[in-house]
C-alpha cells in the first residue's frame, strides 16, 4: 500500500518500535554514571530473576533512569497523540496542546489543586484532575473564541492560544510574586516541564488513560478522517460531528492535561512529531494514530536524553530542547501556509 | 426514493433566512433551486444535510424527517457535492473516495474489496480512475469536483444534493459534472448559480428571492425574462436552446438596450 514515497503502516510501526528501543537503551545507559550494556541488561536479568550483583547500578537504572525513561516514552505518545486529534478537529496543521494554551491551562489547573486543594491528598489523581479541568476550559474558551460564523478561523484559533497563554502565564507569575513556597516549585516545574522527578507510581495513570484514549481514538479514527476533511463533509457522510467533537475535547484534555500533571509543560512535541508522521505516512488517522504513538515515544526520550547530556553536569529542562527544535519548525510552517492563515479556509 | 421540504423556515444567528419552503423532489427527479446570491439556497440545501436544523417545518427523505434520522443512515441515504474543495490534510484520491464508506462501516472494520470496488467503479463513473494513486491536493479544481462526485456516488445513496457543485469549473467540467450525476436515475436536487445549466438538467426549477420561493415549475415557466428581472434586477433575454428548447440566458449591454427596444 505504500505509494508516492509514502511508508506502509508495518514499515512505519517497525522503524517506530525500533526506534523507541534503540533510545530507550541510550537513556537507560547514558547519564552522569554511564553504564555499559552488560550491566543494564545484568541488573535487568537480576530484577527478573536471580539475586542483584551491583546494588549500585540497580539504583540507578531501576529507581532512577528506567522510570524517567518510560515516563518521557508515555508522555511523547501522549503530546503526539493529543496534537494529532487536535489538528483533525481544527483542521489546522498547526494546532498542538502547547500552541493552543490547553497545556498552560493545565498547568494552572494542577496549580490550583496544589494551593487551595483540599484534594491534594489523593496527590496525582487529584492533581490530575485540576490539570484535565483546566485543559478542558482552556480548550473550549479557545474554541468559542475561533469560531466565526460556524467556521474556526485559524488566525483567530492561534491568536487566541497565544493570549490564553499569556493569561495563563500571568497566572503563574503572580503565584511565583506571592512567594507562596508550594506555588513556587510546582509553578517552576510545570513552566519548564521536566522528567527528573519520574517514579514507578507515575506511570500508571499516564499509560491506562493514554491507553483508553486511543482505544477510542481508533474505534473513530474513519470519523477523524472525515472530519480533518470539514465539519460539513464528515456530517454529509454521516459522522455526529457535535458529539465527535465534544468527545474529542474531553479526550485531549485528559490525554493532555494528565501528561502536564506529571512532566509540565512541554512545548512543541504535539506539533512536530505528528507533522513528521503525517510527511512519513500521510494523513489517514488509522495509519497516522498508532505510528505517532512509537515516534512520539522515541522524540521525547531523545529529547531527555539530550537534556541531560548537553550541558553537563548540569540537566537543562526537557521543554528548552523541544522548543529549540519546535519552535523554528513553526515559524517554517507559518511561512509556508501563509495563504491558509489569513482566511477561513 | 423522494426529498420533501415542507413548511421549511431556518434562522441562523437569530436573523430568518429562509421562510416557508416547499420543494418536492419526485424519485427520479432532478430538481433545481435558483435564486441570486443570499436568497437562501445553499440555507435549504443545508437543512437537507443536516449542517442547518429546521426553526419551522422539515425536511423529509423517503417520508422520514431527516433531522430525526440517526446521523449514518442519513448517509446511507443522502450524499452531497459542495462547492467547498479546499483541503487541510492532504489524501490520496482513492482515500478521499474511501471517506465516503464511513457510513456503511462499523467502529473497528477494516476497508474490504467491496469497498474498493466501489471506489472503483465510482472514480471510473467520473473517468477519475487514473487519478487514483494521486495527491488530492495536486489535482486542478475542475478534476477534484470530479473526485468529489466520485466519493458521493460511492456513497451509494440514493438522494444527491449538488450546493452550487460547478462554480469555480470550466464549462467543460461544469457539464461533466451535471452530466455524471443526472445519468444515473438518482433523485436530486441541485442549487445552480448558472440559469442555463440549469434550464438544461433540471425537471422542475424553484427560484428563491429574500429567502422566500418567488415562482415554481418547468424550466420554460420559471426561467423568463420578467421573472429574471424581478428575482435578480437583471436584464436580459431568454431564448430557447437550439437542441433542447430549453431556456437559455442571453446578457444585455446597457448601452444597447434603449436602442434596441427588445422587451
Amino acid at each position: 500500500m505504500a505509494k508516492q514515497g509514502r511508508l506502509g503502516l508495518g514499515v512505519a510501526l517497525g522503524l517506530g518500535g525500533a526506534l523507541v528501543v534503540v533510545v530507550m537503551v541510550l537513556g537507560v545507559m547514558i547519564g552522569s554514571t554511564p553504564l555499559g550494556v552488560k550491566q543494564v541488561l545484568d541488573v535487568l536479568w537480576g530484577r527478573f530473576g536471580s539475586d542483584v550483583h551491583d546494588a549500585i547500578a540497580d539504583q540507578i537504572i531501576w529507581q532512577i533512569r528506567l522510570p524517567r525513561v518510560l515516563l518521557a516514552a508515555l508522555i511523547g505518545a501522549a503530546l503526539t497523540t493529543a496534537g494529532t486529534v487536535l489538528q483533525a478537529l481544527v483542521r489546522n496543521p498547526l494546532a498542538d496542546p502547547f500552541i493552543l494554551g490547553i497545556s498552560s491551562g493545565a498547568s494552572v489547573g494542577a496549580t490550583a489543586v496544589l494551593l487551595f486543594g483540599t484534594l491534594s491528598s489523593l496527590g496525582l489523581w487529584a492533581l490530575s484532575a485540576g490539570s484535565v479541568a483546566g485543559a478542558l476550559l482552556a480548550m473550549v474558551t479557545v474554541f468559542v473564541l475561533a469560531v466565526d460564523d460556524g467556521r474556526l478561523t485559524p488566525t483567530r484559533l492561534v491568536l487566541s492560544g497565544v493570549a490564553l497563554s499569556a493569561m495563563f502565564s500571568a497566572v503563574a507569575s503572580y503565584l511565583l510574586f506571592q512567594g507562596n513556597q508550594v506555588a513556587t516549585s510546582s509553578v517552576v516545574f510545570w513552566l519548564l516541564g521536566s522528567f527528573g522527578r519520574a517514579t514507578w507510581g507515575q506511570l500508571s495513570l499516564p499509560a491506562i488513560s493514554l491507553a483508553l484514549a486511543m482505544l477510542y481514538l481508533l474505534s473513530q479514527a474513519r470519523a477523524l478522517n472525515a472530519l480533518s476533511v470539514g465539519a460539513e463533509t464528515a456530517t454529509a457522510l454521516g459522522v455526529d460531528v457535535e458529539r465527535l467533537r465534544r468527545r474529542l475535547f474531553v479526550v485531549t484534555s485528559v490525554v493532555a492535561g494528565v501528561a502536564v500533571a506529571v512532566s509540565g509543560v512541554i512545548g512543541f512535541v504535539g506539533l512536530v512529531v505528528p507533522h513528521i508522521v503525517r510527511l512519513a505516512v500521510g494523513n489517514d488517522h488509522r495509519v497516522t494514530l498508532p505510528v505517532g504513538l512509537l515516534w512520539g515515544a522515541a522524540f521525547m526520550v531523545a529529547a531527555d536524553l539530550l537534556s541531560r547530556v548537553l550541558v553537563p553536569p548540569q540537566e537543562m529542562p526537557v521543554g528548552v530542547i523541544t522548543a529549540f527544535i519546535g519552535g523554528p519548525i513553526f515559524l517554517i510552517l507559518i511561512r509556508r501556509r501563509a495563504y491558509s492563515m489569513g482566511g477561513s479556509a | 426514493m423522494s426529498i420533501s421540504v415542507r413548511d421549511l423556515s431556518v434562522d441562523i444567528g437569530g436573523r430568518r433566512i429562509v421562510s416557508d419552503i416547499n420543494i418536492e423532489v419526485p424519485m427520479g427527479s432532478f430538481v433545481g433551486v435558483l435564486g441570486p446570491n443570499g436568497s437562501g439556497k445553499s440555507t435549504i440545501l443545508k437543512t437537507i444535510y443536516r449542517v442547518n436544523r429546521p426553526s419551522a417545518g422539515g425536511v423529509f427523505v423517503d417520508d422520514d424527517s431527516v433531522h430525526g434520522l440517526a446521523p449514518r443512515e442519513a448517509g446511507r441515504r443522502i450524499a452531497v457535492v459542495s462547492q467547498d474543495t479546499s483541503v487541510e490534510f492532504d489524501l490520496r484520491v482513492e482515500e478521499m473516495v474511501l471517506l465516503a464508506r464511513f457510513a456503511h462501516k462499523g467502529r473497528f472494520e477494516r476497508d474490504r474489496d467491496t469497498d474498493f470496488d466501489v471506489v472503483r467503479d465510482a472514480l471510473d463513473a467520473v473517468g477519475c480512475r487514473h487519478l487514483t494513486g494521486r495527491s488530492f491536493h495536486s489535482l486542478s479544481g475542475g478534476e477534484r469536483q470530479l473526485v468529489l462526485v466520485a466519493r458521493a456516488l460511492a456513497q451509494q445513496a440514493g438522494h444527491i444534493v449538488l450546493d452550487e457543485p460547478t462554480n469555480h469549473l470550466d464549462i467543460r467540467h461544469q457539464s461533466e459534472v451535471l452530466d455524471i450525476v443526472a445519468g444515473r436515475g438518482l433523485t436530486v436536487i441541485a442549487a445552480l448559480h448558472d440559469l442555463g445549466l440549469a434550464a438544461l438538467y433540471c425537471d422542475e426549477v424553484h427560484l428563491l428571492t429574500g429567502g422566500r420561493l418567488h415562482h415554481s415549475g418547468t424550466p420554460a415557466d420559471v426561467i423568463t425574462a420578467e421573472n429574471i428581472k424581478a428575482a435578480y434586477g437583471a436584464d436580459v433575454l431568454v431564448v430557447p436552446h437550439p437542441e433542447t428548447g430549453a431556456p437559455q440566458i442571453i446578457p444585455r449591454r446597457a448601452a444597447l438596450r434603449n436602442t434596441k427596444g427588445h422587451s
